[in-house]
């Protein structure tokens, strides 16, 4: 009750605030690179944005040097990463896996207000994703490098209160991929693959791949890539979504001249491979039953 | 002031040792003395037997001046333990005999030669003072009195003639070895014995106190946030056993609490954060978010080869209600007119409200063919069409005035197009939507119209009427 | 700013990500383009979608099973009969089979035809490939040559190696038992970020079946003939193989498969008591390469092409006895060369096209030499054929799925034959699929039927050089079948039902009347298959087959008409191929894992008693009981060396038992296996 009243009144003052009107926004987009992924991004957002909003670019972070604006937004870790020690303007770091925010650049950063959009996915969503794309699997199997920045327990936590169980285990080193990860798909019934570069990679994914299908265990990926390559599904937020976000974040800041609080992506898109179902004998529904199902579950507006 | 700490360990330990260390040290001490004491006692009373006993023998050789009898009596004397030295004194006190360590010699003429100290030393002891002990060593003199009893005429009581006397000195060597022998004895007895009552303390708080150690570890790590603990405690001590099955129980509501909490809070910022992607007044998805639902069905629409429609609505005369009652009314309307929208349509479909009185539905997945798709379309699309037909029933409270109801009657204009694959673009399908829409406004509103490449074509109200 | 600080803070930046690089997660991470890994070849379509009846064979199983040989493991098919002509040459076929060839079943190793000319039959004993090496076996019960081509008329086996990655180390593995069971394997396997390969060198050896002690079937058969009918002494078999997969990947998209092997096989023929077929060795060499190249296309489409050849040599010498005793010497060569391409388009998540073409040479080369007749005889044969496929595979609806496939394709002899096949499988539920299918297949003629030898001493076939038979027809098969798919999940149990109904038209047989092969045959099969498998817990499972059949044929007509000589014993109008089909027979394979890393496993199979086509009724098979058991223990001797020790015992209950040839007898036998792995 008392949310809701919280809500009514937060969304009441986005309103008045809203109808002060905003003046004249000076926008710079950092980008990590120049390549497809922070174009695709930048393009989308600047789709998103009215015309009193102006955009300048900054193509790679390496070009920028204590250039001036009312906002700075940076696109991916490496741009935030320069920008972060370089200003002391409000800073929107968009693409950014929260744990490197959190473990890094929140505290590095010299700016007073910087928030980030995260790139990934909360336990949250991503445990109420699992719970309903394969609710008759329950132990969740998760290899992770040893030395890993992803809080483990969190996700532990998130599992148990689902109903589900963690079966986690750390890489002893890279020479043992493969006994760690059958120790791993021994215990579990699906595997949880997650961002750590050193058991996923473009030259392991081959061979778990291979494990966990031969042993009838469908991989849970993050990308779309993964789906394409042999996962079961995954839940993850386009570059186009993300700039969607960050569109209306920058809209926000224009109207009440505040960063919003640094947030977990909003839009997300799930892929399914029916194909490697079938091949499992899973049913699996479709990505809009799942998307509906898990924004029940998480009790959004609707 | 910060008090210093000391862990549990330590208190125990102390707590147990203290007492018992006072206790052992003060027996100990309390034992070893009354030995000690038992020891100078035993010593004397043998001394006191000794020169008691050598007097009356001596009597007779003093008697009778023998001294080879005395000599030959002092030195049996002398094997006796502990005795050091005989001295047999005539009657004169001069030294008739003398055995021993003692350094004096008997000069015929009965003085005595020697060091003036041990002279002296002899000296100490008399009839008056048998016993002289100066700590090394002990000194007994014991008179030889004679049995003869001397008559005095004058006197009613017997007077006994000392014949002589003998001083006998006992050395406290053996008993100084002896105590020190017991000394350390005893002090390796206690010893040994508190070494044991430290390692059955040390097992005791292990017992007692590790549990609680780990009980403690457990609550701090609980305490710095890691929920996740939880303690397994193999004791038998039911109290503890209590505590830890409290403490994980705890610690899984407190988690359970958290997670929820957490939850609430997640639910909460998401809440908040939607606002950017959903409308204010209805709770509708807004125009960002209905693009990137666009966008989506788009790509499912080219994977699954199934036709999706986008309906663009827009309520008939729904100014003049606005105009009429103010805002807060017409913003009643349009809650009730997302209601009738939502409740003709699939969970998967969604309903936008693009701002003003201008609502968007997408259908996903409606078929492969086409005219069966269309088909579907307009069932939907008639569907609510009629049901935003009926008349509205706002109830309002004007300021300062009693509850009361507006009736209102309002229709809607609605354009359909069909998508598939990505055969056109986003803004494409939702222009041509607006167009159809247009177009059923043209042609008299409260109606349908399809968009077809070229032309639109409208549907006008079937049963409206009837 | 002066440069210098910049220059300082720009290295204090680059160092600083340098370090984030290796260790925190960045948007790369994300947005990375990963390899295409279980694309559409390598996903195995789920039974409920299968467009026929399919019996997985897969590994566990194979190891529960405890079987050394790769025939045996068609024991676990239902329907399936499985039997020796000698104890070194057994044959695989579904429905029975009317000779020992076994002409009617396709036979695939990663797509690789063995179904070999001349006989047009698989000698199991000649594949260059050892059972541990076998991923899985999927056996398609009824015909298949939609997707399978010609001579799938009676089902398809498609093996599975395992996959070139399977093995990273070493492994060596020695079994001995009685019987004169000598096999001792060695791999080597490598997995590697771009290249997997994988390498099995094995000998492997056994004296074949036991002796026969008394008359078979309570026969009265004189002393003489004792001596040479009872004696089964010669039907040993040696192997000696090698087998090589590599499987290099550069990229993402691009895989190739590279595959070759050799085998050199000694095995004992013929007969003690035969002139023209004395026992003496027949020596093969086999050898293949196969070479395959599968791009990922987008939008999960693939395209595959496929080479392979396969060279098979056959010789041997032996001394006829006759009057004069006369050496002969016969050889037969048969090479294949193999290519197909095939694409895989998916259209929409609901539809997916399959198509492809492919061409394939065959080439037979025999030589027959007789001193004594001064006689020598060769021909050379050369066949090329060409097919056309395509199949589709429409989900209409969630809940219906249709299989609709055709193949065209043109055998040597100017036969054109095109083999549709339209499957609808009705999910009820997700887990409950009703199969309605109807398909048609052809048999071409093998070789040896076109053009019988002139004469045949000994085991090959010569073939003649100028057809023997002109205008022999394809065979062929059509097949309706009805079937059912149950999953049980709550009992933890699958069910797999099919009634079928097989109609065999144009049926080869060799005419007694013409002493050639002439079309004509015709047979009907009907039955049920049913298998059950069900899990206890996750530590014992059982599967289960049964299967009743039904055969008829026009056998009484043909030999009323006095084309087919009547069999001795048999009383008159009776239809011998009825007899020729057991009628029931079922298999069970039950296995559990122990405590302590033990294994145990045992096996039941059953078949009734029946009549070989064309074996007199001396060889009448009775009842078939037999009890398998396997126990092993796992063991793990430190420093990265595993092992498993494990005793197999066939025939536990020594159920004596004949195969085919009467004096094929079955008694107990054991071997005792330690592996070693580093």
């Amino acid at each position: 009750m008392n949310l809701r009243r919280i809500i009514v009144a937060c969304s009441l003052f986005l309103l008045v605030s809203a109808a002060w009107g905003a003046e004249n926004l000076r926008v710079l987009v950092v980008q990590s690179d120049n390549n497809t992924l922070y174009q695709t991004f930048t393009n989308a957002l600047t789709g998103s944005l009215p015309a009193n909003i102006h955009l300048t670019l900054v193509l790679r972070a390496e070009d920028f040097d204590a250039q001036q604006g009312d906002l700075i937004v940076t696109v991916g870790v490496k741009a935030a990463d320069r920008v972060a020690g370089k200003t002391t303007l409000p800073m929107l770091a968009a693409m950014m896996p929260s744990n490197t925010f959190t473990d890094l650049l929140a505290k590095r950063s010299r700016t007073r207000s910087t928030a980030a959009l995260y790139l990934d996915q909360s336990w949250v969503r991503q445990v109420a994703f699992l719970s309903a794309a394969i609710p008759e699997r329950h132990k969740i199997g998760v290899l992770h490098a040893a030395d890993t920045h992803l809080d483990i327990s969190a996700l532990r936590i998130e599992l148990t209160r689902r109903h589900g169980t963690l079966i986690s285990r750390s890489l002893h080193n890279a020479d043992t991929l493969f006994a760690d990860l059958e120790e791993v798909l021994i215990a579990s019934d699906v595997l949880l693959a997650v961002p750590d570069g050193a058991v996923y990679n473009g030259s392991n994914i081959r061979n778990i791949l291979l494990s966990s299908y031969r042993r009838g265990i469908p991989l849970v990926g993050f990308s779309q890539a993964y789906v394409k390559a042999g996962a079961l599904c995954a839940i993850f937020s386009t570059p186009e979504q993300l700039a969607a976000q960050a569109g209306a974040a920058i809209v926000s800041f224009a109207n009440t001249g505040k960063l919003p609080d640094t947030q977990y992506p909003l839009l997300y898109t799930i892929a399914v491979n029916q194909e490697v179902a079938r091949t499992l004998g899973l049913t699996i529904q479709s990505a809009e039953s799942l998307r509906l199902q898990i924004e029940k579950s998480q009790g959004v507006l609707r | 002031m910060k008090h210093r700490t000391y862990d549990i360990r330590t208190h125990i330990a102390w707590l147990m040792l203290l007492p018992f260390l006072v206790m052992v040290i003060s027996m100990e001490t309390f034992f070893v003395h009354e030995r000690y004491v038992d020891l100078d006692n035993d010593l004397l009373a043998r001394g006191q037997t000794i020169v008691r006993q050598l007097a009356v023998s001596s009597e007779y050789g003093v008697f009778s001046n023998n001294r080879a009898f005395l000599a030959d009596m002092a030195d049996n004397v002398l094997r006796q333990t502990d005795v050091k030295s005989v001295v047999v004194l005539n009657a004169a006190s001069k030294i008739m005999v003398s055995a021993g360590s003692m350094p004096y010699t008997v000069v015929e003429d009965g003085e005595t030669s020697g060091s003036v100290s041990a002279y002296a030393r002899l000296k100490s002891v008399s009839r008056d003072v048998p016993v002289f002990d100066n700590g090394n060593t002990l000194l007994l003199y014991q008179p030889i009195l004679s049995t003869q009893l001397v008559f005095d005429e004058t006197d009613a009581t017997p007077v006994v003639p000392q014949a002589g006397g003998v001083v006998i000195e006992m050395s406290r060597d053996e008993i100084r070895k002896l105590k020190s022998r017991l000394f350390w004895f005893t002090s390796l007895v206690t010893a040994a014995f508190l070494l044991v009552t430290l390692y059955l303390v040390h097992l005791a708080s292990r017992r007692i106190i590790e549990p609680i150690i780990r009980l403690s570890a457990a609550i701090q790590a609980i305490g710095a946030g890691h929920l996740e603990t939880r303690v397994i405690v193999p004791s038998r001590i039911n109290e503890l056993c209590t505590l830890t099955r409290g403490i994980n129980q705890m610690t899984e509501d407190l988690q359970h609490e958290r997670a929820i909490l957490q939850r609430r809070i997640d639910e909460a910022t998401q809440q908040l954060h939607g606002l950017a992607f959903y409308d204010t007044l209805t709770g509708l998805p807004n125009r960002r978010l209905l693009n990137d639902r666009l966008s989506q069905a788009l790509a499912d629409s080219q994977r699954g080869g199934h036709y999706g429609a986008l309906m663009f609505l827009d309520l008939d005369n729904f100014k003049p209600i606005n105009d009429q009652f103010g805002h807060a009314v017409g913003d009643l309307l349009l809650i009730e007119a997302s209601r009738r929208i939502g409740s003709c349509l699939r969970e998967t479909d969604t309903v936008a409200r693009f701002g003003g009185d201008e609502f968007v539905v997408m259908l996903g997945k409606l078929r492969v063919d086409h005219a069966e798709a269309v088909k579907l379309a307009y069932v939907v699309a008639e569907k609510i069409r009629q049901l935003l037909a009926e008349r509205y029933c706002l109830s309002y409270r004007p300021a300062g005035q009693p509850d009361s109801i507006v009736e209102h009657d309002c229709t809607s204009s609605i354009g359909v197009v069909l998508f598939l694959n990505h055969e056109s673009s986003q803004q494409e399908v939702l222009r041509r939507a607006d167009a159809a829409m247009y177009q059923a406004k043209k042609e008299g509103r409260n109606r349908i119209c399809l968009y077809e490449h070229g032309k639109t074509d409208a549907v006008a109200p079937a049963s409206d009427n009837a | 700013m002066n440069n210098q600080k910049v220059a300082l803070t720009l290295l204090l930046c680059m160092t600083g990500r340098a370090i984030y690089a290796a260790d925190y997660a960045s948007e790369t991470d994300y947005y990375q383009e990963l390899p295409v890994v279980l694309s559409a070849s390598r996903l195995s379509q789920p039974l409920s979608e299968a467009p026929n009846a399919m019996t997985v064979i897969d590994r566990k199983m194979i190891v529960a099973s405890g079987f050394r040989s790769i025939p045996d493991l068609f024991k676990l098919v239902p329907g399936m009969y499985v039997s020796s002509y000698k104890g070194s040459q057994a044959f695989v076929a579904y429905h029975g089979s009317i000779d020992q060839y076994a002409h009617s079943m396709q036979v695939m190793i990663d797509g690789r035809s063995v179904y070999m000319p001349p006989m047009s039959m698989v000698d199991w004993a000649d594949l260059p490939l050892s059972v541990d090496d076998i991923e899985r076996i999927e056996v398609i019960r009824g015909p298949a040559a939609a997707s399978h081509g010609a001579n799938s008329t009676q089902g398809v086996i498609s093996i599975t190696t395992r996959d070139a990655g399977a093995l990273d180390g070493k492994s060596v593995s020695v079994t001995r038992g009685g019987k004169g069971i000598n096999d001792v394997s060695a791999r080597v396997g490598h997995r590697g970020d771009t290249l997997d390969y994988r390498m099995t060198l094995a000998y492997s050896a056994d004296n074949g079946y036991d002796n026969l002690t008394a008359p078979p079937n309570n026969y009265p058969i004189t002393k003489s003939q004792a001596s040479s009918l009872l004696n089964n002494t010669f039907d040993s078999n040696q192997t000696r193989m090698l087998n090589y997969r590599a499987d290099y990947h550069p990229d993402g998209a691009d895989r190739y498969d590279v595959q070759f092997g050799f085998n050199h096989n000694v095995k004992d023929v013929g007969w003690t008591d035969s002139t023209g077929n004395p026992v003496h060795n027949l020596f093969a060499n086999s050898n293949f390469v196969q070479l395959g190249w599968i791009r990922a296309l987008d939008d999960s489409a693939e395209f595959a092409l496929r080479f392979y050849h396969i060279g098979q040599d056959q010789h041997e010498a032996f001394s006829k006895v006759s009057l004069v005793p006369n050496q002969v010497t016969q050889s037969v060569n048969a090479i294949r060369d193999e290519i197909e391409m095939q694409h895989t388009l998916p259209f929409s998540d609901a539809n997916r096209l399959v198509y492809g073409a492919a061409y394939r040479l065959d080439r037979v080369d025999s030589l027959g030499n007789d001193t004594l007749k001064a006689l020598s005889y060769s021909s050379i044969s050369n066949t090329s054929e060409y097919r056309l496929f395509a199949h589709d595979e429409w989900r209409i609806t969630p809940k219906l799925l249709l299989n609709t496939g055709a193949m065209v394709e043109t055998d040597g002899m100017g036969n054109q034959n095109t083999s549709p096949r339209v499957a609808l499988n009705f999910h009820m539920t997700p887990r409950h699929t009703l199969r309605i299918g109807t398909s048609v297949a052809y048999r071409t003629p093998s070789l040896t039927e076109q053009k019988i030898p002139v004469t045949q001493p000994g085991e090959l076939f010569v073939i003649n050089a100028v057809a023997t038979s002109p205008g022999l027809m394809p065979e062929r098969l059509m097949s309706r079948e009805i079937g059912y798919l149950g999953e049980l999940p709550d009992w933890a149990t699958s069910i797999d039902l099919r009634l079928f109904s097989d109609q065999l038209s144009n049926g080869i047989y060799g005419s007694s009347a013409t002493n050639r092969f002439v079309n004509g045959f015709s047979a009907q099969y009907r039955g049920l298959e049913a298998t059950l498998k069900h899990s206890f817990g996750e530590e014992r499972e059982l599967t289960a087959n049964f299967a009743h059949e039904l055969a008829s044929s026009n056998v009484p007509a043909l030999v009323a008409a006095g084309k087919m000589r009547p069999t001795l014993g048999m009383p008159s109008g009776a239809d011998l191929l009825s007899f020729n089909t057991p009628r029931n027979s079922a298999s069970l394979l039950y296995s559990q894992r122990l405590a302590h890393d033990v294994s145990f496993s045992t096996a039941f199979y059953y078949q009734a008693a029946m009549q070989p086509f064309d074996r007199g009724i001396i060889d009448h098979q009775p009842i078939q009981r037999r009890v398998d058991a396997r126990v092993a223990r796992a063991f793990n001797q430190g420093g990265g060396v595993k092992g498993e020790l494990a005793l197999v015992l066939q025939n536990l209950f020594d159920a004596k038992y004949t195969e085919y040839v009467a004096n094929n007898v079955f008694n107990r036998r054991g071997y005792i296996t330690l592996t070693l792995n580093w």
